[in-house]
């Protein structure tokens, strides 16, 4: 699936906000508004790892591109050879899941990532990993498939781990947000990933 | 692993991290959600019990900063736990004996590593989306706990591509375990 396509599909559907913000929980939400609120995003499960795996998809990219690179060396470089390849164990996951789902898997999308130097991967890097994890955290309570949700989380946590390792590379705060995690939406997820997309 | 019973074996000086006593109650007698959560809120307290234990010792710089920010962090849990219906014991918190930073690191990744396994093993069977979106905000920062404290041990911060989910029993017989029981 193209860029646009694909993004045209899932930015509809968070912008329609299918079982959005708004939606009712059968379940019955807790009282929680603000960050705990459920965020709009994708109308089933497949979906969701769909979304998923493109982000996987250009942190998969970004890494390999890192590592071939020569801006890492040492502990560094070893730090972006093992980000690549956990990246890459996530896209293998994914794609598997999305196929037991009933969906194929799309092709890795063009990226458009400006590597000019160490910094600079390191900054997009740590964008990215954020990212994600806000982007994991904001889906995990639409997923209806136990499997898949416990799926997610094994990835989500992940990526906050990679997220923690690059944020204190860079002399930032472990915990950017506190004691809680804030979930990012879909649509949200999809602006920040396009300025890195072809 | 190393267990309680092996460090002793091992000699006292690494017995001597441990803490005095094992508490942790029978969460996941209560089952369901309410279990779920009382297991989350007894890691929460052993962690609480941690970093407070760290914040009292002359610790310096990175890990003492650490230990102050975590455990206020930790607090946080707690109380939003409790706010969400969890009950805890009445049994008193462990008490570390801990005095080095090398030890306190070691029992923090150990624990920090248990409370992401925990977590991820108990949100997918919360029945209720409100937990589970709760419970989710909050193992993200138990994951970033544990890549930190990795960090600070020189440690891999992200050792596998997926984290391990342990079910209730299993967290349970960890804590327990890591706590001395």
């Amino acid at each position: 699936m193209q860029r646009r396509a694909f993004l045209a599909t899932l930015g509809a559907l968070a912008a329609a906000g299918c079982g959005g913000g708004g939606a009712t929980t059968p379940e019955g939400a807790r009282p929680a508004g603000g960050a705990n609120a459920r965020l709009p995003g994708a109308p089933d499960d497949a979906a969701t790892v769909a979304y998923a795996l493109r982000l996987e998809q250009v942190q998969a990219d970004l890494y390999r591109r890192a590592a071939d690179s020569g801006f890492f060396k040492g502990s560094e470089r070893a730090l972006v050879q093992q980000l690549r390849d956990e990246e890459d164990e996530h896209v293998s996951t994914l794609s598997r899941t999305l196929h037991r789902l009933g969906g194929a898997t799309p092709a890795p999308p063009e990226t458009r990532l400006a590597l000019d130097d160490r910094d600079a991967t390191l900054r997009i890097a740590v964008r990215l990993e954020n990212l994600g994890a806000a982007a994991y955290l904001g889906q995990l309570d639409r997923i209806r498939d136990r499997g898949v949700l416990a799926t997610l989380l094994s990835i989500h946590t992940v990526e906050a781990r990679h997220a923690t390792a690059l944020n204190l590379l860079l002399a930032k705060p472990a915990t950017p947000t506190g004691a809680f995690a804030r979930p990012e939406d879909m649509a949200s997820v999809l602006r920040v990933l396009d300025l890195y997309l072809a | 692993m190393i267990t309680r019973r092996s460090l002793l074996l091992a000699g006292t000086a690494a017995a001597a991290a441990l803490p005095l006593r094992s508490p942790p109650a029978r969460a996941s007698a209560q089952g369901g959600d309410a279990g779920a959560l009382a297991l989350l809120l007894a890691i929460e307290h052993a962690q609480i019990a941690l970093y407070e234990h760290a914040a009292g010792l002359p610790f310096h710089g990175p890990v003492a900063q650490l230990a102050g920010r975590f455990g206020n962090e930790e607090r946080a849990h707690a109380d939003r736990l409790g706010q969400l219906g969890a009950r805890g014991s009445e049994s008193a918190p462990p008490v570390f004996r801990f005095t080095t930073e090398e030890k306190f690191l070691r029992l923090a990744q150990r624990l920090e590593g248990l409370a992401v396994g925990a977590y991820n093993g108990a949100i997918p069977l919360l029945t209720d989306a409100g937990l589970r979106r709760a419970t989710a905000a909050i193992v993200q920062v138990e994951a970033r706990h544990s890549a930190a404290v990795r960090v600070l041990r020189r440690s891999d911060p992200a050792p596998r591509a997926f984290d391990r989910a342990f079910e209730p029993a299993r967290a349970e017989r960890a804590l327990a375990a890591l706590l001395g029981g």
